[in-house]
């Protein structure tokens, strides 16, 4: 039990964090800011996986050299990290201690009870989804079968491509994380995403609320605990993305709600349009591609939200750059959508 | 390719519907969409920034979302319907809300002010939302393992995991068509799901509920079921089945277990 935890704040925390140590190098104001970091490690993450899984997939390799060929590239990419930015670890240390020390305490205590609150209780409790016949059970059949996209939901052989899901294989990602550390496909999705991926979509909330509040860590607090208050009473439908985090963290199209989309927001809102942006257009392309990963709509929906909110930057600004920039960023996902629709 | 049929607009109403829910948050984001357009300043980069993200983008993709022809255009490339209501997810609801919020508290100049306003939010946030955790709704339920399925249907899945042998095909109702194969991916199972159908129109539930153990049987023949599970309220004694050549090799507190003894794999 202590080695599983041990390994799942290993492999969900500490190794994002690391590995997003790297990329944020080139980040000209976030460079050392382990939350950020930590977000890009996890979309690097599902983006190393996404570009693995697709023709392993193809070229019917097994499930078990799909797992072996992502951890060995997480950690080399980790381990590329850590020499590239060993002179560095002191100093981010000190600067994210000092933010921590910084944090209002009456808000950060209020906030961090709520969140406890959400995690304790995604934790304990189970929430019935039916959808779960398809994504949990195709975690564990990769992993009792040793196979990818061979067997359907009931155990036959697929008589023709799943092509709704051949491009988003987030359940082969929850049974990879299961093998590594160790626990039962439907414990990782069901016990443990719960509380990591509120932990990750609360991150990406907490950094937009520095971006809409110029890090005035007061008003970013508070915004945090309204933000919680308005999810934990956000049942105002089955079908609102509340519902999704607190209720069903563990599905692909869960996280592209309440992560993926919100991140993008979050670049648009902060980075995106200013100077020397140009890193941040390369996080946009690893976004959306990583996007790719969780969901059949993640090829779709991230794409448009980015349309309008280009259209619009162009016309504010009265500059043709941002469709210029974002053309590319969009290439994956036009790839997939293309042979999504041919194959289909 | 786009025209817009009968059916598309019902998929638009029907999004929209699913979206609205009781319609009280839709009314507050509704609030903050106005907020930004009205109170955001032009000279400034980043509240304009926040306006044309939480303001125009917002309207925007509300009117495209309610567009027929948006829809047909989703759908045609989705090529389906059911999913068509996601697209509302592209609405930065709670972001958009917490920021009016934390606004309305943060212009408040007073300590008592900005104390008595959050209550006053709090509160509004409560009667205009419905609490995710009510546990008499069944909903988020507690059960004894981390697997998160109910623990007696557990159980019955363990069991016939040990159980010796390497086909395995279990018939069952609702909840082992659901959590069979979430735990153990070498259980196969009678039918497969469809999306548009509810696990009460299978066929392999409809008979169960039926009660007629004939027809449960020579439905598990002809689908190669070689285990049965069969909730308390569907019984049988032993002597009856002993024509029908199956035998109860376990039962706990809700299901009882039976194998066929000559059904192999097709």
């Amino acid at each position: 039990m202590i080695k599983t935890i041990i390994l799942i704040i290993l492999w969900l925390l500490i190794i994002p964090s690391l590995m997003g140590l790297y990329m944020i190098k080139f980040a000209k104001d976030d460079n050392k800011n382990i939350l950020m970091a930590y977000i890009v490690g996890i979309l690097i993450e599902f983006l190393v996986f996404e570009i693995l899984a697709i023709p392993f997939t193809f070229l019917k390799f097994s499930f078990t050299a799909l797992r072996i060929a992502w951890t060995v590239m997480i950690t080399i990419l980790t381990i590329i990290s850590i020499i590239l930015n060993r002179k560095n670890f002191k100093e981010i240390l000190k600067v994210n201690i000092g933010k921590v020390k910084e944090m209002p305490k009456i808000l950060t205590i209020i906030f961090l009870g709520l969140l406890i609150f959400q995690g304790y209780m995604g934790f304990s409790y189970m929430y019935e989804d039916y959808d779960d016949s398809n994504f949990v059970a195709k975690a564990t059949i990769a992993r009792d079968t040793d196979t990818l996209f061979v067997y359907n939901d009931i155990g036959y052989k697929y008589e023709s491509f799943p092509t709704r899901h051949v491009f988003s294989p987030f359940p082969y990602y929850t049974a990879t994380i299961s093998e590594i550390v160790g626990t039962h496909p439907a414990i990782t999705a069901h016990t443990v995403f719960p509380v990591a991926f509120l932990v990750v979509a609360y991150t990406v909330y907490y950094l937009i609320g520095t971006a809409l509040f110029q890090h005035d860590r007061k008003k970013t607090m508070l915004f945090m605990v309204i933000l919680s208050g308005l999810y934990i009473f956000g049942k105002y439908s089955r079908y609102a993305i509340f519902v999704r985090l607190l209720g069903r963290a563990w599905q692909g199209k869960s996280l592209l709600a309440n992560i993926i989309l919100p991140f993008i927001i979050y670049l648009f809102l902060e980075y995106l349009g200013e100077e020397k942006d140009g890193f941040y257009w390369v996080l946009l392309f690893i976004t959306l591609w990583a996007a790719d990963l969780l969901s059949s709509m993640s090829i779709f929906l991230p794409i448009i939200e980015c349309t309008v909110l280009v259209v619009l930057y162009t016309i504010k600004d009265k500059n043709i750059k941002y469709i210029l920039k974002f053309i590319p960023c969009c290439l994956p996902s036009i790839v997939y959508g293309i042979m999504y629709l041919i194959i289909k | 390719m786009f025209e817009v049929s009968k059916k598309t607009v019902e998929v638009c109403q029907e999004a929209f519907t699913r979206f609205v829910g009781t319609g009280l948050y839709i009314g507050l984001f509704l609030m903050s969409i106005l907020y930004v357009i009205s109170f955001m300043k032009k000279n400034d980069r980043k509240q304009r920034k926040i306006k044309i993200i939480f303001g125009f983008y917002s309207i925007i993709i509300f009117i495209l979302n309610l567009c027929p022809v948006f829809t047909k255009f989703i759908t045609t490339i989705l090529r389906e319907t059911s999913t068509y209501w996601r697209v509302y997810w592209l609405l930065p609801l709670g972001i958009s809300i917490a920021f009016m919020f934390t606004e309305m508290i943060d212009h408040k100049e007073k300590k008592l002010e900005k104390a008595f306003t959050f209550v006053l939010i709090i509160c509004v946030i409560i009667i205009s939302g419905t609490y995710m955790y009510h546990l008499d709704k069944k909903e988020f339920i507690k059960v004894g393992n981390y697997y998160k399925v109910p623990d007696s249907v557990l159980d019955i899945i363990e069991y016939i995991s040990k159980d010796e042998g390497d086909f395995k095909r279990l018939a069952g109702s609702e909840p082992f068509l659901v959590y069979t194969r979430q735990i153990d991916g070498n259980i196969m199972l009678p039918e497969a799901r469809d999306v548009s159908a509810e696990y009460k129109d299978w066929s392999i539930v409809s008979i169960i509920k039926g009660g007629n153990l004939k027809d449960i049987c020579d439905y598990c023949r002809s689908n190669s079921c070689n285990y049965l599970v069969l909730g308390k309220l569907v019984q049988f004694p032993d002597e009856y089945l002993l024509g029908y050549d199956i035998k109860k090799i376990y039962e706990n507190d809700d299901y009882s277990l039976y194998k066929f003894n000559r059904i192999v794999e097709d």
